[in-house]
């Protein structure tokens, strides 16, 4: 590699590096923020008194998170959610994607199923219908009310059918040649190509899973099989001032500890760890994708 | 304690559960009535009525009743391991006197408890027992989807749950009843609860100052307050409601609330009001013209938390327990909500005095409270609706102290919560009533005049005096204490200096739903900018009128026609 020294390129070096450590500082600044909210005395978070270091230094946040076992029982809901709801993901949207990406040829439905498809992203019957839907179902009270519902998700297989749809035709053609059908094409050719934009949905699926929470407050009739974020949700607004009429007075003196801001941030950081966790490995299935996308142009 | 929870509880519920529809309003303005004090004798004391008062008609079912339940849920709370919301003694109790056995159809935390009956109501998939908000209990009842409780309140209903309605005329009862039917069992209202203001003590005694008896002397104090910096720099004189609600600035019985400074000048914004027999709303009136000026002085001198229209009831609860603030305006209960600022610091002192009027001697206009907020509907076809009556009756003398056998587990101080089927139930009267009661106790050192859970006060307030130089170490019981010997000692000595504006409860219908809170927000910003200065006064005659053409003129007549029952 080739090194100007002159004193200009030298300073635009400078700059360059200086803007992207500013941007990378601006990054890290709210998260920061929030781990030392999360450790400060909650009336000082209140107060809006902590910058980037805690305040009056304690754990109270995270003992009130944790405590009473319900919150790793929660937890443990929220990870099954996310792994039944992954590996469904994973072979539904697959399956549906595959026949998509053909060409009208190919497959010469493909066009109404695209519009069938489609039409669920722009309308959707509304809260009720669904509701009902599901409940009819006989899975509402069950793990499955939350695995169900979200098993295929329309804009990831439009995401996937467009990156099967951009793979060389040659690709399939020369399989066909050599034998292969359409189930081997898929899975052996296709989807070992495709890393990179299943990385992609499978992060985005599992993210969403893993933040939503009204559906466990609607779906799930006790309090004590509510997935993580519905857990903390509900003891977050049980947290605020107006709810304290349910917690006796001892409770209230340990929960003026860690009112509002600094439980939400505890709740926050405690929330993001899993997702923290998996994407050093979703990250690795990226660059090995793009490395094989280019090798084989 | 029992009421201070039920009364915050009340307003949990109701704020979640009416959700913009159903509007406080006021009717006739009349002085405070005599408390009843024939309850202090035979109510209060657990000793003068036998059980079977309390109880009514109890006999086990001969065969299991099976009632499905969907309800408030809360966390475990005050419970030994192991008990759950679901699973306690006070579930066994019912269970076992009654042979009724409680199957939760679904739980739901109060935020969402309103977005989960409308789904079942939607997929007709009702529980045996819900807890609904009146407007939802009128849809059901107009739908023929729950039973009318009529006779079976007349036949199974307790003397004693009978009573609690009765201390405040039925007016519950009223409010349950469609047609001359009674649909459902109401909960009952707690009086008394309006906002007092509280003020630091300590810092009175530090500038030799008397607590203010008129308004113009709470300015005054707050602006020593701030002038001699007592707390630091940015000293606040007197802390605002958050913005927590959009209705927090003029709510009754809430932290911060300024609705006794609207009220001394004879406004009640965000409440109907009965202008010469007829209804109209408050925050339209001209009244509130002098209200805004006053407030809007006050602002701009510094003495209201300069920042109190960004702030969350958060912010400024903090603000006070970091001891920057020395007044704010607050019910009898609120000393729990303060309790950090002497855990932070013990020479903190609070004083709680009837938030002042125009003059010493003026008398003090505040909002009573709604008749009734939440109601036990009972699915249509269940065949044993008085099972649910006996058991509300059940939980309420076990929830109330009045049955000694009914008292479990006092060392973990359970939450309400615990109980199933319980709502606010309680006398009218019941702040000054327990207040004359524990000072009475007190006063002769003689608990056996007390009913069993006002016996635990009684030991709590004796705890916190003993501990008065470390008021840090059981700061629970400090607040207990503080909530009688202070908030309702303030409520109680001055009953005659109040006049109470009697609330009227407007449901809207759900064509109108969508305007209301246009409407609100509209009045909620407006009055904001007025008082921060950002809009001059005059800026509410335009709002009025604007006020008017958006809607407000439909629905003001939409109430004189419908709400006529409520007027004079």
């Amino acid at each position: 590699m080739v090194r100007s020294k002159s004193w200009g390129s030298r300073i635009a070096d400078a700059a360059i590096v200086g803007v992207l450590l500013f941007l990378a500082l601006l990054t890290l600044a709210p998260l920061v923020h929030t781990i030392a909210e999360s450790l400060s005395n909650g009336a000082k978070a209140a107060a809006n008194e902590v910058g980037f270091w805690p305040k009056e230094f304690t754990w109270a946040s995270y003992t009130t998170l944790l405590q009473g076992g319900g919150f790793f029982h929660a937890f443990w809901i929220s990870v099954k959610i996310v792994i039944l709801n992954g590996v469904l993901n994973f072979f539904l949207t697959i399956l549906m994607a595959y026949p998509l990406s053909k060409t009208p040829q190919e497959f010469p439905a493909r066009r109404i199923y695209i519009w069938v498809v489609v039409f669920t992203m722009l309308f959707n019957g509304g809260l009720i219908p669904w509701y009902i839907t599901i409940a009819h179902l006989g899975i509402i009270n069950t793990i499955w009310a939350l695995v169900l519902p979200g098993a295929v998700q329309v804009f990831n297989v439009l995401i996937l059918m467009n990156y099967f749809r951009s793979l060389p035709k040659e690709l399939d053609e020369a399989a066909r040649l050599d034998g292969a059908g359409p189930w081997y094409i898929c899975w052996k050719i296709f989807v070992p190509l495709s890393l990179p934009a299943l990385a992609t949905v499978m992060l985005f699926d599992v993210v969403s899973q893993w933040n939503s929470f009204f559906n466990g407050f609607i779906l799930i009739n006790n309090p004590h099989n509510y997935p993580l974020m519905t857990f903390i949700q509900q003891l977050v607004t049980e947290s605020q001032a107006a709810n304290l009429s349910l917690l006796t007075p001892a409770q209230i003196a340990e929960l003026s500890k860690t009112t509002g801001p600094s439980l939400n941030a505890a709740k926050f950081i405690i929330g993001m760890i899993p997702m923290l966790a998996i994407y050093p490995f979703i990250q690795r299935y990226f660059i090995r994708g793009i490395r094989l996308g280019s090798l084989n142009e | 304690m029992a009421s201070k929870k039920f009364s915050k509880a009340a307003i949990v519920g109701s704020m979640a559960l009416l959700a913009g529809s159903l509007v406080n309003g006021v009717v006739s303005a009349h002085d405070v009535p005599a408390v009843n004090m024939n309850y202090v004798s035979k109510s209060l004391t657990g000793a003068s009525h036998p059980l079977s008062w309390y109880f009514g008609n109890i006999k086990p079912y001969k065969k299991t009743v099976n009632i499905t339940v969907g309800w408030f849920s809360s966390e475990p709370t005050g419970l030994p391991p192991g008990a759950t919301q679901t699973n306690n003694a006070y579930v066994t109790t019912v269970e076992k006197t009654l042979n009724v056995h409680l199957i939760w159809s679904f739980l739901e935390p109060a935020s969402e408890l309103q977005t989960k009956e409308n789904l079942v109501i939607a997929d007709n998939q009702l529980p045996d027992v819900m807890v609904v908000n009146q407007q939802t209990m009128e849809e059901l009842a107009q739908a023929g989807k729950i039973e009318n409780l009529t006779s079976v309140f007349q036949k199974d209903a307790s003397p004693y749950l009978k009573s609690l309605y009765a201390s405040n005329d039925n007016r519950a009862l009223k409010t349950a009843t469609i047609n001359g039917k009674l649909m459902a069992i109401p909960d009952t209202q707690i009086g008394y609860q309006w906002n007092l203001l509280w003020i630091r003590k300590d810092w009175l005694e530090k500038l030799h100052l008397q607590p203010p008896k008129t308004m113009a002397q709470v300015v005054q104090v707050a602006k020593d307050f701030i002038a001699h910096h007592l707390g630091g720099k940015n000293t606040i004189g007197l802390v605002g409601p958050g913005t927590n609600s959009p209705n927090s600035l003029t709510m009754y019985n809430n932290f911060g609330g300024l609705d006794t400074i609207f009220g001394a000048f004879g406004a009640y914004p965000t409440y109907w009001i009965d202008a010469n027999g007829k209804a109209e709303y408050g925050s339209v009136q001209p009244q509130m013209v002098a209200a805004l000026k006053f407030l809007r002085n006050m602002y701009k001198e510094g003495v209201l938390d300069p920042s109190f229209a960004t702030q969350t009831t958060q912010n400024e609860e903090a603000a006070l327990d970091s001891g920057q603030a020395g007044m704010f305006f607050g019910p009898w209960w609120i000393s729990g909500v303060v309790e950090q600022t002497v855990e932070n610091n013990p020479k903190v002192q609070w004083i709680a005095v009837p938030a002042p009027g125009l003059t010493a001697n003026s008398k003090l206009n505040v909002i009573a409270p709604p008749w009734s907020e939440n109601y036990i509907v009972v699915k249509k076809g269940f065949p044993d609706p008085g099972a649910v009556l006996k058991a509300i009756a059940i939980d309420q003398t076990d929830y109330r102290g009045h049955n000694p056998a009914g008292l479990f587990y006092p060392q973990y101080n359970p939450g309400w919560a615990n109980w199933p089927l319980l709502v606010q139930l309680d006398y009218y009267d019941s702040v000054p009533l327990q207040y004359h009661d524990l000072s009475e106790a007190l006063a002769k050192h003689n608990p056996g005049l007390l009913a069993p859970r006002d016996k635990i006060i009684y030991d709590r307030i004796l705890a916190a005096k003993a501990e008065s130089s470390d008021p840090a170490k059981d700061i629970a019981y400090w607040a207990e204490s503080e909530e009688w010997t202070v908030g309702a000692k303030a409520v109680s000595e001055n009953l005659s200096r109040y006049n109470q504006i009697e609330p009227l409860q407007v449901v809207l219908p759900v064509s109108m739903e969508a305007e209301w809170t246009e409407l609100q927000s509209l009045e909620n910003q407006t009055l904001l900018q007025i008082i921060t200065g950002q809009k001059p006064v005059s800026a509410f005659q335009q709002f009025v009128q604007e006020w008017k053409a958006l809607g407000g003129t439909k629905i003001t007549q939409y109430v004189q026609a419908h709400m006529t029952q409520f007027l004079g």
